[in-house]
Order: C-alpha cells, then structure tokens, then sequence
C-alpha cells in the first residue's frame, strides 16, 4: 500500500490538469475545427486566438478593467487592513472581538443579497458602472479577510520587535512599518492573488 | 502569545477599515431591511407591510424548492470534497523532491477566476465537442447537460469538486505537516496499525484545520453563485437553480423588492446560524 | 533487559560520504551491560540522536552492527526489537484517557482484557498515575504526560531497554528535579537498561551510572561520572563537565618535564609521547588547583560567591586560572602562589590526553 500511496495524488493531478488542458488545446485551435471535430491536439495550429484577444479592444478591454479595479482594491484593502490588524493583534479596546466577528461575518454574506442594493447605492452615489465602484464593492469582501490574515502574521512577530524599533528613535509610524511589514510580505502578497480569483469572476458588478 | 495592550485609542486605526466595510454591509443591508417590510407599486411610494414578505417567501413552494437544491448540493459536495480532501493529503509527500510540485498543481484550481472555471467546465462538458462530454458520449452514456437535469448537476457537482477539492487538500496537508515525526515514531514503537494511526494520531490533530475547511466549504457552496450561473444558467429549466441563482433572478430579474429583500435576509440568516451552530459545537471542548 | 553492544557502527546521513564531515557518527564501540543506567551527553548536534535512533531502529546505520544480547537486530524495526522510547515533548494520544494511553500497547499486542488491567495498573501506581486513571490524556500538565509516555513503555514486561531523548527539556524547572528522582527510583526498582540523551550534564552525572561524552559525531570518553571527572580524556571533556569546567593551559613539553609559562609542572606521567609539533596544553579542574607559598604567581582577579566555596580567578601571562576556595578560607589580597594536585593534572596534545589512551 506504501508502494502506491503517490498513485492518489497522482491521478487527482491528472484530473485536475485535463480541462486546463483542453483550454489550452483548444486556444491554439480554429473555430472550424472547434466546432467541426473533436481532436486531442490541434491539428492546425494557430496563434490567431491569442492574436486576437491581444490586439481587439472589446477583448483586452477586459483585462485592462480587471487590472485596474483590482490594483485599487488591493491598495486600498492593504492600506487600510495593515493598521487594523496591527491594532487587533496589539491592543485591547472596547467592542474588539465583537468588531472582529462581525468583519469576518461578512465573508459568509451571499454576494447575491447585495446585488440589487449595491445597485441602488452605487447609482444613488453616482458610481455606477465605475470601476472605482467594483473595487469599492469588493471592499466588503477582502477587508475582513486581510484583517483576519494580516493579524495572525502580526500576532507572530513578537511585541519586542516593536518595542525595539520605536527605542532606536524612529518616527512611530514608519517604525511600526518597517518593523511589522517584513516578515509580512508573504500575507500582503497573497492578498493580490485571491483578490483577483473572484474579482475577475464575479458578474454581477461590472455592467459594462 | 504575549499580552495585548488595552489602548482605546486603537479604534482609529480600525476606524478606516469600519467605514468601508459599514458602507459596503450596513448601507445595503438598512436598504434590504427597508425594503423586506415595504411593499411598492412603482413611482417611489412605498406602504409598511410588516412581516408579509418573510410569511410569502417562506410559504412559497419556490423558495422551498431553492433551499432543497440548495442543502443537496452543499450536503453532496461536503460528503465528496472533505473526505477526498483528507485522503489526498494523506497520500501526498511531506518530504523528498516531489514535495512543491505537488502543492503548486494542486493549488491551481484555486488560483482560476471563477467564471474561467465555470466556462471551462461549459465546454469541457459539450456533448459534441468538449473532451468530457464526447468521451462520455463516445462511452454509450446519453449525456447532454444542457437538457437533462441529472446530467447537470453531476456536471455542476463535478466542477465543484474540481475546484474546490485543493482547498481541502492544502489546508489538510497543513495540518498533517504540523504533527512532530516523533507522533509517528512512538506509534510505530507502539505497534499501531495504520488505521490506529490516522484515527488516534492524524485525526485528533487535524481537527483544527478540518473545523476550518468545513466552515469555509459550507459558507462557500451556500452561497455559490458565479459557476453555476455560467455552467447553466440555472437550467435545464429550474434544475439547478441555487438559492443564490434564484434570489438575483427575483431581484434583478423581476424587481420584485419587497420579496427578494425578504429572501435575502431569510438567506443571510441561514447561514449564520448554521455557521454558528457548527462553529460552536466544533469548538466547545477547546479552551483557547 | 538486554545488554546492548554497537560494534564498528559509523554512519552518514549522505547517499555517498566522502571525508570526516560527512559522517554523523564517527567510528566508535560500545557496550552497555544490562539493566545498567547510561547517558549519552554533549552538546546539540553531537549525534547522540542519531545514536539513539540506531539504537531504537528508527535509523539504520550506514555501517556496523547493533547487538541486543547477542542477537543482532541492526535490521529489525523498533516494534520488534521490544523498546520503550521517551521523547523529547510528550507523545499522547490525546482522544485518549490515561488508562487507554497505557494500555495501547498491549492491546495492540493481543494480550488479554485481565492482563492489561493488571499491567496498566501497576504501572500506573508507579508512576503516581493511578489516580488519573480515566481522565482524558490531553487534561495533564506536562510532566503527567510525560509520564504517560514513560508509562507506555514500561507496560510491556519484556521490554529490552528504555530509551530517553532529553526527556525534560519541556517540563517546568521545579518540576524537574521530581521527575529525574522518579527515573532514578525507577530504574533501581525495575533494573531496566536505560539510555538517557541530554546536553544537561547535572542530568547525566546524576542519573547515569556510566556516561558516554560526544562531541561531533565523535564518542570522545565513555566512563563513570567521577572518571569523567577527575580523569578526563580530552579538554572538551573537562570542558563540558563541571562547573566551572576545568582549566586549559598552553604548556611546553621538553625532556619529560611539562612547563606552564616556564614554571615546571608536575603532570599525570604521560604514558606516550606526544607527537612533533602537537598542541600541548595542560589541563587541571579548578578543584584541584590551591594556593601555596611558591609555585605559579599569578594576579588575584574577580571572585565569585558560588555558596560553600568561592570561584577565584586568576591571571599569569594573559592565561586565566580559575581555582576553589572553602568558604572561610583566606584569598590573598593582590598576588599569590598556585600549586595544581599533581594526580589531577594532565598534559593534553591536540586535546587529547598523554596519560591514557590517545584518539580513538
């Protein structure tokens, strides 16, 4: 049995490489043969796709938003995240762990329920159809969940490093930064990634 | 972990994070709130109604339907990702050369946006030209997702179990790859059986991370609304509409305000209790 | 009990060791006899894990043999060479209660529903467990569950040898010393081999009847905790043991005569001669070393209060001397004589002694 335990992870892996594959597969393909046949490699190789969604605005359009909304809702999220988790890993005040409940409540809301009075609330602003209005939109979403990353990094970084960096006679805030922000990059890095997975899926917001 | 500091004054750090996402979650939520009690005839005018709503939507046979659909589809992927989940990471190497390889292929899924999942599975699954759907077909299986409900949600079943599975694997395989060697060792010493192994020794010390996994796979099917919109539709007919499906299409399909506010909040409140009552049990015996 | 041998064991943790730092464990041969208490002391990575785990069959050697009376079980897996094995943190099953904990091992031996009630409950009583018996293994402090992790191994009645890997390491200071009296009343009750890993040398000294010192890889002396005192065989092992350790001086070696910055010494008669250009120096325990009205003049620095006696130290020639003085006895104020015992005084070459045996 010890012999063949890799077979497990060995056959999930093919079974998760087989439709990337056939993304690909078919990416490199023509509509004809698309739709014409089925075959398991293209047997006209073509580059015209990637021609196409790389050269044709209504194609790259679409990347150009999604980059963009979501570099503004990253900066934002991490911007106003850091200090909160510092404060949430660092202090005690009034209402903490109810406030860190409820930030994180949001994570479990349906997207679904605040489609319509994201809506209204967006057009009542004036930002409807903005981009700054899906990276404001996503904010929901991300915050709590960069807090609640962020913080468990920072409860790691022990007090004393703190400690030390305001002691050598730096201004606070850019103690607090420099001295908390290096073991954390990894947390901030990862923040991008997960931001742009269901940003750049979710349908509801972008009405273009 | 060294003592935290009280320091009023550490809510102004927090304030900016409070505004954005109270804008974000109590703005809308107070305009879901309104409208759950109100009834409107169009031109702004709206007439307090009281509990209506909530008794309609909760009597009506289509919300019942959703919520059916709903708690199969999230009970069938739990009972398949977590289990699977477990038993991958139980296969997978915790030391060697093959090691990252396999944690960044199985973390792929989890990087895709999800409606590039959604579309993927779309034309994988075509009867005709897609790789699953015409060896499927090529087997002797009639199978046409696009008509037949079964099919459908097998489909649906199997992109989620495609997508989300690695979730459950990489957070297992976190927490198998906290127990220190010595646990293995005394065990061998001990003459336990593998079994003995994972049940006294894997398990125990994976409930953290499981506790983890389950809440956020429950949360996360609940409330699936992007690849199954774009999989389906919500189709064939009614088949596969989830209760998030079902609730945009009465919202912003139809407009009907009153009803979908009703919806939300019945919906919302599902969850968080579910949610709650799993945390809760989960953790009632650890002292933290 | 068994008595345990290691003949010609060496090993690598590399597919293809080269030279000297290649090897965990150097060369070495040693035998503990049975039922005997025995340390494996030095500092963190000297390979006394690795040791260890040859021992416990958790490790194949590279090379060399592993002799359980006799029999040779360098193959054999750790559940059938029949030992008991003692980490470093506490390994309980922790959905457990006490009671199960103690009786896994039997259970997975077989043995019937009576006997283990037998077994689980003298041992038990041993260990000061036997009111805990149904509690949940994880409600206990650290030392109970260590205890519960000495438990297991004692509960099988044919166990060959306990090993111990720094079994203190986690439990509180105050605690300690209860725990180190258990093992010591444990072993002379059941006369059990034992083999006990740590870097604490008061552990060692107290527990052991015989200690193995090692230092990278390498097994520098093995011998009972006075030899190891009085007659070390390499300076880190005068070094290491004791406190202060011992003193190491430069010397010079010329026409049998040992010399100390020119003083002569009277030294342990070296029983070979060191090789050409060998790194001489002397070695005397600070116990050892008196004042005396002629000898080494030395200049009187700090002194420490170490309870009953008094740490002095001293300066000749840029060398620092350490000596112990009994409380009450008279230091001189700036300057004075010191003498070292010549029984206790030896001349090491490469830190290796000239009075024994040289490097192995």
């Amino acid at each position: 049995m010890r012999r063949v335990k890799w077979l497990v992870p060995f056959v999930y892996i093919l079974f998760v490489l087989a439709p990337i594959y056939w993304l690909l597969n078919m990416s490199f393909k023509n509509t004809n043969e698309i739709l014409g046949t089925f075959t398991l490699w293209p047997r006209t190789f073509t580059l015209e796709n990637y021609r196409k969604i790389l050269t044709d605005p209504t194609w790259y359009g679409g990347y150009v938003n999604s980059i963009s909304y979501v570099a503004m809702n990253t900066v934002a999220s991490v911007l106003v995240a850091l200090p909160a988790a510092y404060a949430f890993s660092r202090y005690r005040f009034l209402g903490d762990k109810h406030l860190f409940f409820w930030l994180l409540s949001n994570r479990m809301a349906p997207a679904a329920v605040f489609a319509l009075p994201f809506f209204q609330l967006y057009s009542a602003i004036g930002l409807f159809d903005t981009k700054l209005a899906v990276a404001l939109a996503h904010c929901l979403f991300n915050i709590p969940l960069a807090v609640w990353i962020l913080e468990g990094f920072m409860s790691g970084v022990p007090k004393e490093l703190d400690e030390t960096a305001f002691v050598e006679a730096t201004p606070s805030g850019a103690s607090s930064c420099a001295s908390s922000s290096p073991p954390s990059p990894r947390a901030s890095a990862w923040r991008p990634s997960s931001a742009s997975c269901s940003r750049g899926s979710s349908s509801c917001w972008p009405r273009r | 972990m060294s003592a935290k500091v009280p320091n009023q004054k550490a809510w102004f750090l927090v304030l900016p994070v409070v505004v954005l996402v109270a804008f974000n979650a109590v703005i809308p939520l107070m305009t879901v709130v309104n409208y759950s009690v109100q009834e409107t005839f169009g031109d702004n005018v709206f007439f307090f109604e009281g509990v209506k709503w909530f008794r309609e939507v909760l009597h009506s046979e289509r919300f019942r339907l959703s919520l059916q659909r709903q708690l199969l589809f999230t009970g069938i992927v739990l009972a398949i990702q977590l289990p699977l989940g477990v038993a991958i990471a139980l296969a997978m190497p915790r030391k060697g050369p093959w090691v990252s390889v396999n944690l960044v292929l199985m973390a792929m899924p989890l990087l895709i946006p999800w409606n590039v999942v959604g579309t993927m599975w779309n034309i994988l699954a075509l009867p005709d030209i897609g790789l699953l759907g015409h060896t499927l077909n090529a087997m002797g299986f009639d199978y046409n997702y696009t008509r037949q409900p079964v099919a459908a949600w097998a489909t649906l079943i199997a992109m989620d179990v495609w997508h989300w599975t690695s979730l459950v694997v990489l957070l297992a395989y976190a927490g198998l790859s906290a127990i220190p060697d010595a646990f293995y060792q005394a065990a061998r010493i001990d003459g336990a059986s593998g079994w003995a192994v994972f049940r006294f020794i894997q398990l125990p010390k994976m409930k953290r991370v499981l506790t983890i996994a389950v809440l956020l796979r429950f949360m996360d099917s609940f409330n699936i609304y992007t690849e199954p919109i774009v999989l389906t539709g919500g189709g064939p007919g009614n088949a596969t509409t989830l209760l998030s499906i079902d609730l945009v299409k009465v919202a912003l399909g139809q407009f009907d305000l009153g009803p979908a506010a009703a919806m939300s909040l019945i919906y919302f409140l599902i969850i968080m209790l579910l949610s709650w009552v799993y945390y809760t049990a989960m953790t009632k015996d650890e002292v933290e | 009990m068994a008595r345990i041998r290691l003949e010609n064991l060496r090993h690598s943790y590399r597919a293809r060791p080269g030279e000297d730092a290649d090897w965990a464990l150097k060369r070495l041969d040693l035998e503990w006899g049975a039922g005997s208490a025995n340390a494996l002391l030095g500092p963190s990575g000297c390979g006394k894990t690795t040791l260890l785990n040859i021992i416990s069959g958790l490790l194949r050697p590279t090379e060399g043999i592993v002799r359980f009376d006799e029999q040779d079980v360098t193959l054999l897996p750790p559940d059938a060479r029949n030992i008991a094995q003692v980490f470093q943190f506490p390994v309980v099953y922790d959905t457990m209660s006490v009671y199960d904990n103690l009786a896994f091992p039997l259970r997975n031996r077989g043995l019937a529903g009576a006997a283990v009630d037998g077994r689980v409950r003298e041992v038990a009583a041993l260990l000061d467990l036997d009111g805990m018996l149904p509690q949940r293994a994880d409600g206990l402090t650290a030392d109970g569950k260590q205890k519960i992790s000495l438990g297991r191994g004692l509960v099988r009645s044919d166990v060959n040898a306990i090993l111990f890997d720094e079994p203190l390491t986690v439990i509180d200071p105050h605690l300690k010393w209860r725990l180190r009296s258990k093992l010591k009343e444990l072993h002379q009750r059941l006369q059990t081999t034992m083999i006990y890993v740590t870097h604490d040398q008061t552990e060692a000294l107290t527990f052991a009847d015989q200690v193995v010192v090692m230092n990278d890889g390498l097994v520098v002396q093995s011998g009972t905790p006075v030899e190891l005192f009085e007659r070390p065989r390499h300076t880190f092992v005068g070094h290491f043991i004791g406190s202060p350790g011992m003193n190491v001086l430069p010397a010079t070696f010329e026409a049998g005569v040992a010399r100390f910055a020119g003083h002569p010494v009277e030294v342990v008669p070296p029983r070979r001669a060191p090789r050409a250009g060998a790194v001489l120096e002397l070695g005397v325990r600070p116990e050892f070393v008196r004042f005396a009205d002629a000898g080494i003049p030395v200049r009187i620095g700090k002194i420490s209060d170490a309870g009953r006696h008094r740490v002095v130290e001293t300066q000749h020639e840029g060398a620092v001397i350490r000596l112990l003085v009994d409380e009450g006895a008279p230091v001189p104020a700036e300057r004075g004589h010191l003498r070292f015992d010549p029984a206790f005084t030896q001349l090491f070459a490469d830190g290796w002694t000239t009075a024994g045996e040289g490097p192995p």
